[in-house]
């Protein structure tokens, strides 16, 4: 619609722009119609009713969740524990033994050396026969563990190769030392170069002894095999096929490596 | 009561968030300029009392939905314009001229307003009132949207709907036709 009435166009476009004064003054003038305090009363009730309903469902989600938040931080912590202590835990039953062959006068050289084995071979060793509380409950959890770990979650435990590689003497393994006598002094030393320990012939024979292949019932599955190779690689054939059946006794449904599996 | 300088949106947005103060003081802003665009609108105080309810309502309702980009003005506007749309959708009889000028002329005028020294003024509100009511529906909108909130073209037509040029024909046709009523 264009009047063609060119004060008309200009006026239109004053108040459009906000400039035409007299009609917002008129406008201004009429009755200036507004809600009641009945009205206004109502509004800022549900204003307020709208709020206080959401605050309690919040509230009541956040309480809720509390419990559930609450138990999953604990299993998380739980499991954290688990994975970082669970290797020490395993390690120190085998780790006590050391304490009372290390006391005691060390065996002529012509038979087995338990005493420099137990040294150096923490790791590998069964529990000692009267260990601390907490060392006698280990080999217990330790075996269920381990059955655990070798049908599940092998990956939840520390590599064989790793823990034979990082042994953790004990430090009152170290500090029940009396002035070491010689094998002492190098068990010590093999313990803190690991794997100058897996090479060492004394061990591997005492290894080697039939007493030993029972040991070794409470090792993970891998360490037990790796024990096993050991005494392969040292020509002890027959007490690494005893400590064979033995372990394909306790492990009927392992599948052992390809070394292993044809060996009889 | 919050700052006066508060932006409508940051209110708006602090009230989602729980704060009854930024409500009440955003309430206050816009109360009025709401309920004259709804009773111009509907021209029948029970209805607008009704509509202006169920728009806070509904502001109230979708207040966690409120983004910032958002003018405030006109989205409270545009919910209010819904509203009325529904309200003519479904059937309702608008008022006539003479209910609204009743209506009108029970609402509370100034003090200093007495019959005696303001008759031409009387007068004149009194035909911008009929002029105004005797407007097609969507003319009046857009008239009263332009006078009461100050809106421009742009958000007359993002509130409505339409088109700018439409809204523009619409203000030329109100402009003109309230002139003519005022020059009588």
């Amino acid at each position: 619609m264009n009047t063609g009435n060119p004060k008309f166009e200009r006026d239109f476009e004053a108040f459009l722009d906000g400039g035409d004064t007299r009609m917002d003054e008129l406008y201004r003038k009429l009755p200036q119609a507004e809600p009641d305090a009945r009205l206004d009363s109502a509004v800022q009730a549900m204003a307020r009713r709208a709020v206080a309903a959401t605050i309690p469902i919040s509230a009541a989600r956040q309480r809720r969740w509390l419990p559930v938040l609450s138990a999953a931080a604990v299993v998380a912590l739980a499991v954290g524990f688990a994975f970082r202590l669970g290797p020490q835990l395993w390690q120190r039953p085998a780790s006590v033994p050391p304490i009372e062959p290390v006391a005691t006068p060390a065996p002529p050289a012509t038979g087995p050396t338990p005493a420099p084995t137990a040294l150096a071979k923490p790791a590998m060793e069964t529990p000692p026969p009267s260990p601390a509380p907490a060392a006698k409950a280990a080999p217990h959890d330790l075996q269920k563990v381990e059955n655990a770990a070798s049908r599940s979650a092998p990956r939840a435990f520390p590599a064989p190769a790793r823990t034979l590689r990082e042994p953790t003497p004990p430090p009152a393994a170290v500090e029940a030392k009396p002035a070491p006598p010689a094998p002492a002094a190098a068990t010590a030393m093999r313990a803190q170069q690991p794997v100058e320990m897996e090479s060492a012939a004394a061990p591997m024979q005492t290894l080697a002894a039939p007493a030993t292949a029972d040991r070794n019932v409470s090792l993970y599955p891998e360490h037990w095999l790796a024990n096993i190779r050991l005494l392969l690689r040292d020509n002890q054939r027959a007490a690494a096929l005893r400590s064979l059946d033995e372990f394909r006794k306790k492990y009927p449904d392992y599948v052992l490596p390809d070394d292993l599996r044809d060996l009889h | 009561m919050m700052d006066a300088a508060y932006p409508d949106e940051k209110l708006m947005q602090a009230y989602a968030r729980g704060d009854l103060r930024a409500f009440d003081t955003l309430y206050a802003r816009s109360r009025g300029m709401l309920y004259r665009y709804i009773l111009r609108s509907v021209a029948d105080r029970a209805v607008a009392d009704e509509l202006f309810q169920e728009t806070w309502s509904r502001l109230i309702a979708a207040r966690e939905r409120y983004r910032v980009e958002a003018k405030f003005t006109t989205w409270l506007l545009q919910i209010a314009h819904n509203l009325v749309v529904d309200h003519f959708r479904r059937g309702r009889p608008q008022a006539s001229v003479e209910e609204t000028e009743t209506v009108l002329r029970e609402l509370d005028a100034p003090e200093s307003e007495r019959p005696d020294h303001a008759l031409s003024d009387f007068e004149e509100r009194r035909r911008l009132q009929i002029a105004l009511d005797a407007l097609p529906a969507e003319q009046r909108e857009a008239f009263v949207l332009r006078m009461e909130s100050g809106l421009g073209l742009a958000e007359i037509a993002q509130l409505t709907g339409t088109g700018q040029e439409t809204v523009k024909s619409r203000l030329r046709y109100a402009f003109a036709k309230i002139r003519e009523r005022l020059a009588e």
